[in-house]
C-alpha cells in the first residue's frame, strides 16, 4: 500500500513555527505507524524525533495523534493517508516528542492524595471482592497521557485541573482499603471541575471502562460528601 | 569540555522493577537516590512487558525447599545456590512489599493470593497472575517513586562507569533530550539495566534491552557468568512483521489439553520430551519448535501450530482474564476464531530472557567495590534455564536487597570525585562516535540489524561448532570494521536518538561477543544451551560456570570455575 505520510515538525532550537513534511511510503498490511516513523528516520530524514520504548503496546510512551485522533503509534495500523502530530496540549520537545516527565511531575505535585500513607502489613490485606473488581478496572493504565491530552477542561485551565489521570489516581486511593482516607473540599472541587464530556473515556487505549468507572466512583463520593 | 553535573549518594541505572525496588528500599535509609533511565516510564523496561505472573511459595503445602530444588533442576544445577535459595525463601515477602509500596495485587478472594497457574518445571502452582498483567504493579511502583523523593532522570543513557582506585565513584551519561553529557558522582552505583533481548532478531523484549549493563560491568572489571545461557520462549507471534516475536507465552497458559503440531499433523513434542510433551520446560519446547520449523516441518509462514481447542472453557476465560493484552493481539492477528479457541493459532519461538550476567554475592555486590547489581543483568540465580514467573520474583527480591545493601555501603563511605582526565577521555570517546556524520560507514540501525541476524542464526536455540565459529567471525568483523566506521545521519543535539543507538550498538556487539564466545566454549548441552554436536549434558566436564572477565589490556578471558567457587567476587 502506498501511504501519504504527513509528519508534524518543530525544533525549538531552529524553528519559529511548526511545519509539516510529507512522504510517499510503501507499507505492508498490518504495519504500524511506529514502523513507518522508523522507516522515515532510517531512510529519509534522520533528524525526525519521535519517542517509543517497548514497541509492543505496553509502555504507552509512543502516544501521538494520528489523523487528529490520539493513539499508540505501535498499535495503530497504517491507512492510505496519515497525518502524525504530537499529543495536543503537551509541551513539545521536538517534532512528535512531548515532555512526558514534566507532565507527570507537575501532576504528581498537584495530586496530594498520592502521598497517602498505606498501613504497614505483613500479610495480604483484606479487600472485599466487589471492591477488588472495581479496583482492578481502575488500575490497568498505560500512562500514555492521552486522557490528559484530550481533556477540554485542562486545555482551558492547564495549571488548575488535575485531569482524568489525576482523578484516576484519586479513585485508586479511594478504593484502597489500606489508605486512611478523608474526603476534603479540594477533592470535591477537583471532581466538580470535570464536565463529564467523555472525551478521555473514548480516547483511552486501555478501554473506556477505566476512566468511566473512576469518574462514577468519585462522583458518588462527591455526592455523599455534599449530603 | 562542557557537561552537566549530578551528585547523589546512590545512583541506580535502569528502567524496570529492579531499579524501582532498589530506589524505594534505598530511600528508606539514604537522603539522595537517583534513577537514570533510558525511558520516560517510571517503571518500564522489561518489567512492563511481563505477563506470565510472579512465582513464589504461596501454597501452604509447598515450601521454599521444594521451590529451591525446582529452581536448581530447571537450571541444570548451574545455579549459584546461595542466590537461588534467597529467591526461593524471600519471594513471598518481596511480593507483599510490592503491594505495600504500590497498588493492590490481584486476589483470589478477600485476602488470598490469586495463584492460578502451575507453570512448567514447578512442583506446585506458584504463578500469581494479575488481570492487569504487569501494568498494575509497574504503575503502583511508579506512583511510589513519585512520592518517595527519588530523583528520576528520564531518557539518559549511561555509557561509562567512573572508577577511582578500582572503586565505582559515578558514571557518565548522555541526555537524549538536550544532547548534553551528564557526569554523575555517587558513593554507590546499582546496575539494574535488564537483559539483552535486542541483540536477537526475534525477541519478546523491547528494543531498549541492548545489554548495556554487561558491557558497562565488564569494562569496569566485574566478572560475568554463564553468558551462553539465553532463554527462548516457545510461543510468540510469527506475523505481521511489526508483531513478530511478541509474546504469546507457554502452553500451560492455554490449559492442559493444549497441543503443538507441525505441518504433517504430528504432535512432535512427543519426540523431544515423551513424558511432559507440550508442558516440558521452556528450553525444551522452544527448541522443539525451532527444530520443526528449521527442518521444514513448519507452516507456510514458518511457524508451528498451536491448538488450544480441546481445553475446557474455564481456561479460555482464565486466559482472557489474566492475559488481556495477549488475547487482544491474538484477535487482531489471527481473527475471532482463534481468539475464541475455535481455530488454531500459529507460533514461533522468541528470545525471552537471559540467565547469564554480572556475578553478585548475597549482598548484590559485584567484583568491583561500590558497584551493585540486581535483576536480569545479574547471572547465576537461574543457572542454565529459568522457570516461569521467577523473573519478576527475582527483581522484587534482589532489587530490594541491592538498594538496602547499597545504602548501608554508602553510609560507610566518603564521596570520592572522579579525576577530570577519566571524565574527559570518557566523553571524548563518545563524541568521536557522534562526529562521524554522513560518511561511508554503516548507520547504527544497519549494524544492529546485522548483529540481530547473526545472533538468531548462529546463537539461537540450536547451536553447533562450525556455525558458531562462523558467527564469531562475523561479529568480530562488525566489531573491527563497522564499529570504527559507524556513521550517523545527523549531527543535531536535541533528541538525536541515533546518538543513543550508536552507543547501544557498541554495547550490543560487546555483549554479543560475550554470548558467542561462552557458547562456543561450552562443549555440551545444558538447559537453554543446546548443541547438535554435543547433544548431551556432561556433568563430568561441564558442571561448571564459564566466567568472562576483561583484563587491563582490554582482552576478555573466558575460564571455567566450579559451582560455588567465589574466587571472582572480591570481598569488599
Amino acid at each position: 500500500m502506498e501511504v501519504t505520510f504527513k509528519i508534524y515538525r518543530f525544533d525549538p532550537d531552529q524553528d519559529k513555527k511548526a511545519g509539516y513534511d510529507e512522504h510517499q511510503i510503501q507499507a505492508e498490511r498490518g504495519e504500524t505507524v511506529l514502523s513507518l516513523l522508523q522507516k522515515v528516520s532510517e531512510n529519509i530524514d534522520p533528524t525526525l524525533a519521535f519517542r517509543f520504548a517497548c514497541g509492543k503496546v505496553k509502555c504507552g510512551e509512543c502516544s501521538v495523534n494520528v489523523n487528529s485522533i490520539p493513539c499508540l503509534a505501535c498499535e495503530k495500523q497504517v491507512e492510505p493517508e496519515i497525518l502524525v502530530e504530537p499529543l495536543a496540549g503537551m509541551p513539545v520537545i521536538k517534532d512528535l516528542v512531548v515532555d512526558r516527565q514534566k507532565v507527570i511531575d507537575d501532576l504528581s505535585c498537584r495530586s496530594s492524595w498520592l502521598s497517602k500513607d498505606k498501613k504497614p502489613f505483613d500479610t495480604l490485606s483484606d479487600v472485599p471482592p466487589s471492591d477488588l473488581q472495581t479496583y482492578i478496572k481502575l488500575s490497568g493504565c498505560y500512562q500514555c497521557l492521552i486522557c490528559q491530552s484530550v481533556c477540554p477542561v485542562i486545555s482551558d485551565d492547564p495549571d488548575g485541573f488535575v485531569g482524568p489521570l489525576g482523578l484516576l489516581w484519586l479513585s485508586q486511593m479511594v478504593m484502597d482499603p489500606r489508605v486512611q482516607f478523608e474526603w476534603n473540599e479540594h477533592m470535591d472541587a477537583m471532581v466538580g471541575e470535570c464536565i463529564e464530556c467523555g472525551a478521555c473515556w473514548q480516547a483511552c487505549p486501555a478501554g473506556e471502562i477505566m476512566l468511566e468507572k473512576s469518574f462514577e466512583l468519585l462522583r458518588s463520593k462527591n455526592e455523599m460528601s455534599s449530603e | 569540555m562542557e557537561f552537566e553535573r549530578h551528585a547523589c549518594d546512590i545512583l541506580i541505572i535502569g528502567s524496570g522493577g529492579a531499579a524501582a525496588m532498589a530506589a524505594l528500599s534505598a530511600r528508606r535509609q539514604t537522603a539522595s537516590v537517583t534513577i537514570v533511565s533510558k525511558e520516560t516510564s517510571l517503571v518500564g523496561g522489561a518489567t512492563i512487558m511481563a505477563s506470565g505472573g510472579i512465582s513464589s511459595v504461596f501454597n501452604p503445602e509447598d515450601s521454599p525447599e521444594v521451590f529451591f530444588n525446582d529452581i536448581l533442576r530447571g537450571g541444570g544445577y548451574l545455579n549459584n545456590r546461595k542466590l537461588a535459595r534467597i529467591l526461593a525463601e524471600c519471594g513471598t515477602e518481596a511480593v507483599l512489599k510490592v503491594e505495600h509500596y504500590g497498588l493492590l495485587l490481584d486476589r483470589k478472594s478477600r485476602d488470598a493470593f490469586n495463584v492460578v497457574k502451575k507453570g512448567e518445571g514447578h512442583s506446585w502452582p506458584r504463578g500469581l497472575l494479575d488481570r492487569r498483567e504487569a501494568l498494575g504493579f509497574c504503575h503502583g511502583l511508579g506512583q511510589a517513586l513519585l512520592t518517595s523523593g527519588t530523583q528520576f532522570l528520564s531518557e539518559v543513557l549511561i555509557f561509562k562507569l567512573l572508577l577511582e582506585s578500582d572503586r565505582t565513584v559515578g558514571a557518565i551519561g548522555l541526555s537524549l533530550i538536550s544532547g548534553n553529557f551528564i557526569v554523575f558522582s555517587a558513593k554507590a552505583v546499582v546496575l539494574a539495566t535488564g537483559g539483552l533481548g535486542a541483540i536477537y532478531e526475534t525477541t519478546t523484549n523491547s528494543d531498549m534491552l541492548t545489554g548495556d549493563g554487561y558491557a558497562l560491568a565488564l569494562e569496569a572489571g566485574a566478572a560475568l557468568s554463564d553468558m551462553e545461557m539465553v532463554q527462548f520462549l516457545p510461543l510468540a507471534f510469527p506475523y505481521p512483521r511489526s508483531r513478530r516475536g511478541t509474546i504469546i507465552g507457554m502452553c500451560s497458559l492455554f490449559g492442559p489439553d493444549t497441543r503443538l503440531y507441525n505441518n504433517r499433523g504430528e504432535q512432535y513434542m512427543e519426540k523431544y520430551d515423551p513424558e511432559r510433551k507440550e508442558f516440558s520446560t521452556r528450553d525444551i519446547v522452544a527448541r522443539g519448535n525451532f527444530i520443526e520449523i528449521m527442518e521444514g516441518r513448519g507452516t507456510a509462514s514458518g511457524a508451528v501450530i498451536l491448538d488450544p481447542r480441546n481445553n475446557d472453557t474455564y481456561y479460555r476465560r482464565r486466559f482472557e482474564d489474566t492475559c488481556p493484552h495477549i488475547h487482544k493481539m491474538i484477535r487482531e492477528v489471527f481473527g475471532d476464531g482463534a481468539a475464541d479457541w475455535k481455530e488454531t493459532l500459529e507460533a514461533i519461538p522468541s528470545q525471552h530472557f537471559f540467565m547469564g550476567g554480572v556475578q553478585i554475592d548475597e549482598d548484590c555486590k559485584t567484583a568491583v567495590p561500590g558497584l551493585f547489581a540486581a535483576g536480569e543483568v545479574t547471572g547465576g540465580i537461574h543457572g542454565a534455564n529459568r522457570l516461569s514467573g521467577s523473573a519478576l520474583t527475582e527483581i522484587f527480591v534482589f532489587g530490594d536487597r541491592a538498594g538496602k545493601r547499597a545504602a548501608v555501603y554508602a553510609h560507610s563511605q566518603k564521596k570520592i570525585s572522579s579525576q577530570p582526565n577519566s571524565v574527559k577521555s570518557g566523553i571524548e570517546e563518545a563524541q568521536q562516535m557522534f562526529e562521524t556524520v554522513n560518511k561511508d560507514g554503516s548507520r547504527p540501525f544497519e549494524v544492529r540489524r546485522k548483529i540481530k541476524k547473526i545472533m538468531w542464526q548462529y546463537f539461537g536455540p540450536v547451536r553447533n561448532e562450525a556455525d558458531m565459529k562462523m558467527g564469531i567471525k562475523k561479529l568480530q568483523e562488525i566489531h573491527e570494521t563497522d564499529m570504527s566506521a559507524l556513521t550517523l545521519g545527523s549531527g543535531h543535539m536535541r533528541y538525536n536518538r541515533e546518538r543513543f543507538q550508536a552507543i547501544e550498538t557498541l554495547f550490543m556487539i560487546r555483549t554479543a561477543l560475550l554470548v558467542a564466545n561462552a557458547a562456543l566454549m561450552r562443549r555440551e548441552s545444558r538447559g537453554s544451551h543446546f548443541r547438535t554436536d554435543f547433544p548431551y549434558t556432561n556433568d563430568n566436564l561441564w558442571l561448571k560456570n564459564i566466567i568472562s572477565k576483561q583484563s587491563r589490556d582490554g582482552k576478555v578471558a573466558y575460564q571455567t570455575k566450579d559451582i560455588g567457587d567465589e574466587a571472582f567476587l572480591a570481598g569488599w
